[in-house]
């Protein structure tokens, strides 16, 4: 469409008439625009005030539907205005008019797309100004107002693209509907075909709305509002890169088919005769494949599953074809054997393609050449450092290495064991009695439940890994996998797996990630104040949670995150904190070894009216409810949970330096089950005796974490003063129990209270106030006997 | 000066118009007739640039008319079916024609406005076939075109209106020295306005004269003999059809009629009498040299 069109003289008649054949359109449409528009807007701005979180999502969704009236009535104005095209008398009166092809064209489709956008854009305007209040809001109706002007544009070129290449005017709206459906299903299928079969390809992490809508116009808006929803801002660029260059292609290939259609196609079948075999056998794709798809799903047995898809993708997949066959033809009038080859061979192809996924085709043991790529996240974090991407690249190699080992090979629809489902991620788990036996969830740390049973089995989950490549140019490449790892089989090299998880997780980018306000200074400098939330002991035999709110000083914080830094960053063994037990031999010896569980609770001067700052802090309630999180969403904290180790010289010197210790958050009501057999008795009995084995059965634990803390050395502590702190000890026990266990006015009974009665245990509380009283007194203890002078 | 030159045009496996070429002189009123799906419309379709021809070209003062604005802002077509959008109403297809092409006269719309029985501000789509035929050919008469092709104008149209319209041809070929050409299988109303005639059969030209040319190049002869004469008698002349009833004979013979008078009397027939044909009659007659006739249809 060259300035010569545009200025042409026959332009504006012909250009005006195409306006006034949308007339009544334009009516309808500005009537739906007004009531989808600035009206459903009044009543998002409404509801907005009660649901004030949702407000975006309620604004999308209405800026949804008014995008979808906006498509609909392209197709239906576009439709209407090269209806022309469609009807021989119409044929002879526009084409004995004194202009050229190339300026009807233009002319109806200037007048067209006028017919659509005006009042859109009239209405928008409105929309606008209805929501310039809300600045989020604003920003999405303007995002959306001009992608939908795109998707306008696209679309009705598309059309008009489509309207010359038919005879009659429903076969175009039928084959614009069908091009943007089979497109869409075929993408559709493609994806859901290599996540279903090959492992690792995960549907939601690959699944790419630019392709999905690259070749279906009509979907060019959705296609943004995804984009602009999920802030994918990089894509979305490349996204509307590519509506430009559809625009300009199809523009390009309408202005072809408008010069070189045959007047005489009008009414009588399509000028581009392969077309309606293209959509046809595009159609026959679509709805076998779907329908061979569900029912190999629900058939569900292995890889006859495959068998069972190619029947239904046959039958469905020919009735498909027939029905268009018999709308494009017009009845049986068309050639048969034509289309029946073309069926075949389609059908043939398909299958052949299915078949081929089934072995593979190479993406299931694709893994990036580390050179190529800019960084990867790895279960949730992304490393840049060349070293730990390497080493992230031979993790993923061990993984398809051990698929390829699977049974289960070739592939097939309906394997579950290939993708991920959340509810089985949490509902399936599995006893082992393999002490190897390990499992890595969430951010990737190895845990093992040492606790969960008597007999000391194991309770593991089945195992995901995670892989997200940046490249450094061109796509990325998502995987993600779930294995199990229960059984003893050779599937997985797990010790070989398990290095190299162990290297990474010892890389000083993992520690720096995995403690932004320790090393980011961006973040550290947004700190105001803290206090000291949770701050316990722990180790396997001795577990206790406590909870407290213990105000921090500036001068502690920074002396404690320096420290904490140095100690974090010189520990070979690190390991994420967010978990409270870990297995391994060699890289977690800290296991049987107290340390201290802190989290810091800072607020920061973040503010308050960007997104929502979500902290989840997950830990587990109890071991028969994984999957209930704690939120935090306060969008101005931050937690910073951490573990103090035995050897974190630096930090456990801060924390002496401040007196600052774990015995004053520490109380008894979790985990229970982790005290004594003697605590149990005394609960229940009351009795002197019974506190006296109590003290004695929890005196080690005590000397344990208070060594922990002072820094003292335990073996030379115990040595020393053991036998006098044991003796001391149960004097003590005595002298609390004269104190919290008689009454008060006759010193000769155990109180009894009511209101203490707990669990069938009478006397708990104050058997947790003595305890707790007695473990105070050990710190005391060992701080005074040590002198600060033990060292490791 | 209109000429189509070798002009073929195929619907597939099917041949419209087939290496044809003639010309049509400047200032005449152009009949073109022919069998039912002989190209009759095609040409015209071809002519006025909606069809694209497959070869050959029809040219106006040498330059094609295929997507060429400028040639074809000096043609108008009205095609057998007319076309109307469902608003359209004759005022205002008036301004988009008046738009496209230079030669619109508002007095010429204004004089055939009040001539004709129509309202130019009814919606087309409701007035009856006549009716929008005469709104067509009001809008093309106002045009004033230098070149205007009709296609089964006459159709539907009452015998005042036809007279009308016939009037309104001669008189713009009178005027603006304006070239018709009417596609039709009315041939009595042909007679009247034409001066040129085109037969076309199966996408072939098998005649192109001027009217009178035409009829006086074929004769109707009645004639009667005392005597038995066999069909060899007129071996020596272009006899195109023979009939006879009892001693009479009607000979429809192609040639000179001077000739054809002098070869025949020297047979000392009982009777003779030569009769003019109309142009209905040379339609048949011509139509019967290349075998389109009654007797090969029932066959």
């Amino acid at each position: 469409m060259t300035l010569t069109t545009l200025s042409s003289k026959e332009l504006k008649p012909l250009y005006n008439w195409a306006l006034r054949r949308n007339k009544v359109i334009i009516i309808i449409y500005s009537a739906f625009l007004l009531l989808n528009g600035p009206l459903l807007d009044m009543f998002v701005m409404s509801i907005g005030r009660f649901f004030d979180s949702d407000f975006e999502e309620v604004g999308a969704v209405s800026l949804g539907i008014y995008m979808a009236v906006a498509a609909f009535f392209t197709f239906v104005s576009a439709l209407k205005t090269f209806s022309f095209l469609h009807n021989k008398r119409s044929v002879d009166m526009f084409g004995s008019l004194p202009t050229n092809r190339t300026t009807m064209y233009a002319a109806h489709l200037l007048g067209g797309i006028t017919a659509v956008t005006v009042p859109y854009l009239i209405m928008s305007l409105l929309v606008i100004g209805m929501t310039a209040r809300s600045g989020e809001m604003l920003k999405l109706s303007l995002f959306m107002i001009g992608t939908t002007l795109l998707m306008i544009i696209a679309s009705y070129i598309f059309t008009s693209l489509i309207a010359y290449c038919c005879g009659t005017i429903v076969d175009t709206a039928i084959v614009t509907i069908g091009a943007n459906a089979i497109w869409v299903g075929i993408i559709g299928l493609y994806y859901g075909f290599i996540t279903e079969m090959i492992p690792g390809i995960d549907f939601e992490a690959i699944i790419d709305t630019p392709l999905l809508s690259m070749f279906a116009p009509y979907g060019f808006s959705a296609a943004s509002l995804v984009y602009y929803m999920e802030e994918q801002t990089g894509s979305l660029v490349t996204l509307l890169v590519w509506q430009f260059i559809y625009i300009a292609g199809a523009l390009f290939l309408a202005l072809l088919a408008a010069n070189k259609r045959k007047a005489e196609t009008s009414q009588n079948g399509f000028s581009v005769k392969w077309l309606p075999m293209v959509i046809k056998a595009g159609a026959s794709v679509v709805c076998g494949g779907l329908i061979g798809f569900i029912a190999a799903e629900v058939a569900d047995s292995g890889y006859n599953n495959m068998f069972v898809f190619c029947f239904w993708y046959a039958v469905i997949g020919f009735v498909a074809f027939s029905v268009l066959h018999l709308i494009f033809a017009r009845g049986l009038k068309g050639k048969i054997a034509p289309s029946l080859i073309t069926y075949a061979s389609t059908t043939a192809a398909a299958i052949a393609v299915l078949f081929m996924f089934s072995f593979g085709m190479g993406i299931d043991t694709y893994v990036p050449s580390p050179a190529t790529v800019k960084s990867v996240t790895f279960s949730y974090e992304e490393f840049k450092d060349p070293e730990n991407i390497k080493t992230i690249t031979e993790i993923h190699k061990l993984i398809t290495e051990g698929i390829r080992n699977n049974e289960e090979y070739p592939y097939y629809i309906g394997n579950d064991d290939y993708y991920r489902n959340d509810e089985i991620y949490y509902e399936d788990s599995y006893i082992t009695d393999d002490a190897e036996a390990w499992d890595s969830s969430g951010s990737g740390s190895i845990l093992k439940d040492s606790d969960y049973s008597e007999i000391q089995r194991y309770y593991i989950n089945q195992t995901n890994f995670d892989f997200n490549y940046k490249r450094k140019v061109g796509f990325g490449v998502t995987r993600n996998y779930y294995i199990y790892s229960y059984s003893n089989d050779k599937k997985y090299d797990y010790s070989k797996i398990y290095e190299l998880l162990t290297k990474l997780y010892s890389s000083d980018e993992y520690k720096k990630i995995k403690n932004k306000e320790l090393f980011d200074d961006e973040e550290a400098d947004k700190i105001q104040s803290g206090s000291l939330t949770y701050f316990y002991y722990f180790n396997d035999n001795y577990l206790q949670s406590g909870e407290a709110s213990l105000p921090i000083n500036d001068a502690f914080m920074t002396e404690f995150r320096e420290a904490l830094r140095q100690d974090i960053l010189n520990d070979t063994k690190y390991q994420p904190s967010r978990y409270f037990s870990s297995y391994g031999k060699e890289a977690y010896p800290f296991i049987g070894d107290t340390c201290i569980h802190a989290s810091i609770r800072y607020l920061t001067d973040d503010d308050n009216s960007s997104q929502p700052y979500y902290e989840y802090n997950y830990y587990y309630d109890d071991y028969d409810d994984y999957d209930d999180y704690h939120y935090d969403y306060n969008n101005n904290t931050r937690t910073v949970t951490t573990i103090i180790k035995p050897y974190y010289e630096n930090t456990l010197k801060v924390l002496r330096d401040y007196q600052i210790n774990p015995i004053s958050s520490r109380n008894y009501q979790d985990y229970t089950y982790s005290y004594p057999d003697s605590y149990y008795e005394f609960c229940e009995n009351g009795r002197p005796d019974t506190l006296r084995k109590l003290a004695e059965d929890s005196a080690f634990d005590f000397v344990s974490a208070a060594c922990t803390t002072s820094g003292a050395n335990i073996n030379e502590w115990m040595d020393i003063n053991y036998k006098t702190y044991k003796e001391d000890l149960l004097k003590k026990a005595d002298e609390l129990y004269k104190k919290y266990m008689l009454d008060t006015e006759t010193h000769d009974q155990p109180k009894h209270s009511g209101d203490y009665y707990i669990d069938n245990y009478t006397y708990q509380t104050q058997a947790d106030t003595i305890l707790n009283d007695l473990l105070g007194y050990t710190f005391e203890y060992v701080e005074l006997t040590s002198n600060g002078s033990a060292v490791f | 000066m209109l000429e189509i030159k070798n002009v073929t045009k195929k619907f597939g496996d099917k041949v419209a118009l087939n290496d044809l070429s003639f010309k049509i002189p400047e200032g005449s009123v152009f009949g073109l007739i022919g069998s039912n799906g002989s190209g009759k419309s095609t040409l015209l379709r071809v002519i006025s640039g909606v069809y694209e021809p497959d070869e050959g070209s029809a040219e106006i003062d040498g330059v094609p008319t295929y997507e060429n604005p400028e040639i074809k802002s000096q043609c108008f077509f009205i095609s057998d079916f007319p076309y109307f959008y469902n608003n359209s109403t004759i005022a205002n297809l008036s301004v988009l024609y008046k738009s496209l092409y230079p030669t619109w006269s508002d007095e010429k719309f204004r004089r055939l406005a009040c001539m004709f029985p129509i309202g130019i501000n009814d919606r087309i789509i409701n007035m009856s076939k006549g009716m929008q035929r005469q709104a067509a050919l009001m809008l093309a008469l106002s045009v004033t075109p230098k070149y205007l092709m009709l296609d089964e104008i006459f159709d539907g149209l009452d015998p005042v209106v036809r007279q009308l319209i016939k009037k309104l041809l001669v008189e713009m070929v009178t005027e603006n020295n304006s070239t018709i050409i009417i596609a039709s299988h009315n041939l009595r109303e042909l007679e009247d306005v034409c001066d040129h005639i085109g037969l076309i059969h199966s996408g072939g030209i098998v005649l192109e004269k001027e009217l009178d040319e035409a009829k006086l190049g074929i004769h109707r002869v009645q004639i009667v003999f005392d005597k038995e004469i066999g069909e060899g008698a007129f071996a020596e002349l272009n006899v195109v059809k023979i009939q006879r009833q009892g001693k009479l004979l009607s000979l429809t013979i192609k040639g000179d009629g001077e000739y054809i008078e002098k070869y025949l009397r020297d047979m000392k027939p009982v009777y003779m009498e030569m009769l003019p044909l109309t142009l209905e009659e040379v339609f048949i007659s011509e139509m019967e040299v290349v075998g389109y006739d009654i007797d090969n249809i029932i066959k």
